[in-house]
């Protein structure tokens, strides 16, 4: 079994040791769509 | 040139985009050692590959082809990720400039997929990323390009930031009776690539707001190759200002920071002479939006974020511009 070192990885300081669970590089930026939302989350700003 | 400071910057976006590819050239390069004699792939041509990364500038298939690859060797799937290898040396560099094209338009064999996939790793949000019709497609394609064209005169770096970031500019759509869509998106493990939904955005003046949006995204990626933003763990959610379910302080944080970015894009174009009344308006609303959102936000980042010194520096800076511009008690811009 091949064992890698994460922190040799990309992404990995975006998801950090302490984060555990998260895959590396597992960030995704969106800008949710407005007609379809209620009010604060159909508002301009997305989230991560 | 600041690393943190807020306006956009041309040179940072090219910096960032190389020390991005760098960076996966050194980790290709590990991966590779660690692989030698136990998985079979061609290693004289992965090598050309980790030389030519550092020199030259590739697409975002590649770097979602590199975070499939350590998915299979973590899963100890040889045979998966020896396939991977030999679609990671096929590749080759993009042509210059931001290419724009339907998510379905596949420049390789089984891009599509492997843009779903790099865009789906957040569990808590389930989009679809289809094909968009073919006349939807040109015309907004159409629009995109007249956009930046008409806006770089007054957004030049905002622009040469963009150029220097992206790599191109992917068209899908969502699934037509979906309760939850996306307008646009980008993802850290397909760097280089901006999606856009081309059901909405229906002016020049909206196109640009979601572009700012998402390459402000981006940019906050490229800026944590080195260090994370905060240090406050995913399972930490908090009340958002800015949407009705809880939210991670990572996603807090880039929500504030985009809104930032929005404000000064619009700022610029309502100083400018190149709005319509009607886009005057729009903009004139939206600015508004954007300045509540970002006091509110900031708020709570200020309130529970732990931020890395990178988190702090990219923040400091965005609050310097707000409030030089704003008045926070009435919102009013000065």
């Amino acid at each position: 079994m091949i064992s890698l070192d994460h922190s040799k990885l990309l992404g990995f300081k975006l998801v950090g040791t302490q984060r555990s669970g998260a895959k590396i590089g597992s960030k995704v930026g969106f800008k949710p769509g407005r007609a379809k939302f209620g009010a604060k989350i159909g508002g301009k700003v997305g989230s991560i | 040139m600041m690393k943190f400071q807020f306006e956009p910057s041309g040179t940072r976006a090219n910096a960032l985009d190389r020390a991005m590819h760098v960076s996966l050239a050194q980790s290709l390069h590990y991966i590779s050692q660690q692989c030698l004699g136990q998985i079979d792939f061609d290693a004289v041509s992965l090598n050309r590959l980790v030389e030519n990364i550092s020199v030259t500038r590739y697409g975002a298939t590649l770097f979602g082809l590199y975070y499939q690859l350590v998915d299979a060797i973590d899963d100890d799937d040889h045979t998966q990720a020896g396939h991977l290898f030999d679609r990671l040396v096929s590749e080759q560099p993009v042509s210059s400039g931001l290419q724009v094209h339907a998510i379905e338009d596949e420049w390789t064999s089984g891009q599509a997929e492997l843009y779903r996939r790099g865009m789906s790793t957040d569990p808590t949000v389930n989009f679809s990323f289809l094909q968009p019709p073919d006349e939807m497609a040109a015309q907004f394609k159409q629009k995109l390009v007249a956009t930046l064209d008409r806006f770089e005169p007054v957004l030049p770096e905002m622009i040469a930031e963009i150029r220097g970031l992206l790599s191109e500019i992917v068209l899908a759509v969502g699934e037509a009776d979906a309760e939850y869509v996306f307008d646009g998106g980008s993802s850290y493990q397909l760097w280089g690539a901006l999606f856009l939904n081309p059901a909405f955005h229906d002016t020049e003046i909206q196109v640009m707001e979601v572009v700012a949006h998402e390459a402000a995204h981006t940019l906050l990626f490229g800026l944590t190759v080195e260090e994370a933003l905060t240090e406050n763990d995913d399972d930490e959610l908090y009340a958002s200002p800015l949407r009705v379910d809880p939210r991670p302080m990572e996603g807090i944080y880039h929500a504030t920071f985009v809104s930032a970015r929005m404000h000064w894009a619009l700022s610029k174009l309502l100083a400018s002479e190149v709005l319509t009344e009607k886009e005057r308006d729009f903009a004139l609303a939206a600015q508004s939006e954007d300045a509540a959102n970002f006091f509110a936000g900031l708020s709570v980042v200020e309130e529970h974020g732990r931020l890395t010194p990178t988190g702090s520096g990219i923040m400091q800076a965005a609050k310097q511009y707000m409030t030089s511009v704003i008045n926070r008690s009435t919102g009013v811009s000065t």
